[in-house]
């Protein structure tokens, strides 16, 4: 079994965007052909978040997940917005493999367990954006900028797991774009209580950050400003991992 | 040569990502078309069953829209190529487990049981990435077709246990070996979805479209 290495992209309108700690998203490109350049360099797995849909309250941009999904022969995951099963369904249907649900399950809970009925819990990940202050855990709510005071993140974690869902993606806001690291306590501690496929994001700089990634067990190794804002790339990288030991797919 | 891909979809039930399917197989260099009418399969030279989500529900689906007799026809009977992919593969099983007990399509004497039942429980379930497939035997010359890209995508909670193991072609190692594949006569299934395989997917579907049983 491979670890997984997933390149995750930011769609806002019609474009790729990249920020910093969730702010401040500057132009990065087209969607269409980072995502086939990302298959043909063998990503393992692809997410694209449309950050406009869930923040406006909007559908998600079917055009633009549609083009991708043509592009793509690996497994996408979609997150934006999805807060209906109906949602889900046309997303599903025009080419994502999962359905990543953020705010949306923060706002209903049981979407989970409707979409894991009707797709399978493969198909259902829990995102999670997950915000440090003070050495303390939040939930963090992109769309007020907050972190949810009564919403403890492992709790919510295993209540979304009881509902269905089949994967976890943590983002660590306080890193993300940092490129300074990823927060593996976070991820341990969730692994100690959700034995579900955990995807670790926020905070990828170096190649350092991502052979510590193989070192502590993450199963999906999420990837975004050092595949957009440097000259790195998945052959590159997956290069160098393989020269340290690791377990790289052909 | 036309491939049918079955989609027994309604407005309740997806069928799941019927277009990737289509789509890698059109790269693979074959014309595809949808059936979501079960006299259509007469038309077609090949039949694929994909398959995401809970073997109940697509079950459910395959049999309210009649296309349990249609494949029986076209498949058992007539002798056309058929290839299931994941549920696909687990609903042709005799005995369904996942939200209570229910009738396969019987083609395979075997159950389909929760992987946590079967695995030990310091595993994440579901099994979900990348793994490569050990060949029991090449029959089907799929190895020497795939060649060294034996890695595959897997996303399954639940796996296969026929009662006939000479049946099983591959297996994946997942702290204990599961099946990976099954074949016998004209009749190929898989665990890993090919159309999310990238290289992988690529030469196995090209395998499946100059596979003549």
């Amino acid at each position: 079994m491979y670890q997984r290495l997933i390149p995750s992209i930011l769609i806002q309108g019609n474009r790729l965007v990249k920020g910093k700690f969730f702010d401040n998203h500057k132009d990065a490109g087209s969607p269409r052909t980072t995502a086939r350049a990302h298959n043909h360099q063998g990503a393992d797995e692809l997410l694209v978040s449309d950050i406009k849909a869930s923040k406006f309250n909007i559908p998600p941009n079917f055009e633009i997940l549609k083009e991708i999904a043509k592009e793509v022969f690996m497994p996408l995951t979609f997150f934006g917005g999805i807060s209906s099963v109906q949602l889900a369904r046309k997303c599903m249907d025009i080419g994502a493999d999962k359905i990543g649900l953020n705010t949306t399950a923060i706002d209903n809970p049981n979407l989970i367990n409707s979409l894991a009925k009707q797709f399978g819990s493969q198909a259902v990940v829990l995102g999670l954006d997950i915000i440090k202050i003070d050495n303390n855990y939040f939930v963090y709510d992109h769309r007020s900028k907050k972190a949810i005071q009564d919403l403890e993140p492992l709790i919510w974690a295993k209540q979304a797991i009881d509902l269905g869902c089949g994967e976890i993606r943590i983002m660590s806001v306080d890193k993300e774009g940092s490129q300074n690291g990823f927060d593996f306590n976070i991820f341990n501690k969730m692994r100690k209580i959700a034995n579900i496929p955990i995807i670790l994001e926020g905070g990828a700089g170096g190649l350092d950050d991502l052979e510590e990634a193989y070192d502590n067990g993450v199963n999906g190794i999420a990837l975004g400003s050092q595949l957009v804002f440097s000259d790195s790339n998945l052959i590159k990288i997956k290069k160098h991992l393989k020269t340290k030991n690791k377990n790289i797919r052909d | 040569m036309i491939v049918g891909i079955i989609d027994y979809g309604d407005e309740n039930t997806g069928s799941g990502n019927l277009n990737s399917v289509r789509n890698s197989l059109f790269y693979a260099g074959c014309e595809t078309i949808l059936i979501n009418d079960p006299d259509q399969l007469k038309k077609v030279d090949k039949v694929i069953l994909p398959g995401v989500g809970a073997t109940k529900h697509v079950i459910d689906s395959i049999k309210k829209k009649n296309f349990d007799e249609a494949l029986n026809e076209n498949i058992l009977k007539k002798g056309k190529p058929f290839l299931g992919i994941c549920v696909g593969m687990q609903v042709l099983a005799t005995h369904l487990t996942e939200f209570g007990e229910h009738d396969g399509l019987g083609w395979i004497e075997g159950k389909v049981i929760n992987l946590k039942d079967t695995i030990s429980n310091d595993r994440i379930i579901p099994h979900m990435g990348w793994n490569e497939i050990s060949f029991k035997n090449d029959t089907l010359k799929l190895e020497k077709k795939i060649n060294r890209y034996k890695s595959f995508y897997f996303a399954h909670s639940y796996t296969l246990i026929p009662v006939n193991k000479s049946i099983v072609n591959s297996t994946v190692d997942y702290g204990k070996e599961l099946v990976a594949g099954i074949s016998f006569d004209n009749i190929a299934a898989f665990q890993f979805h090919p159309e999310k395989s990238q290289i992988s997917g690529e030469l196995f579907l090209k395998w499946f479209i100059e596979w003549s049983p």
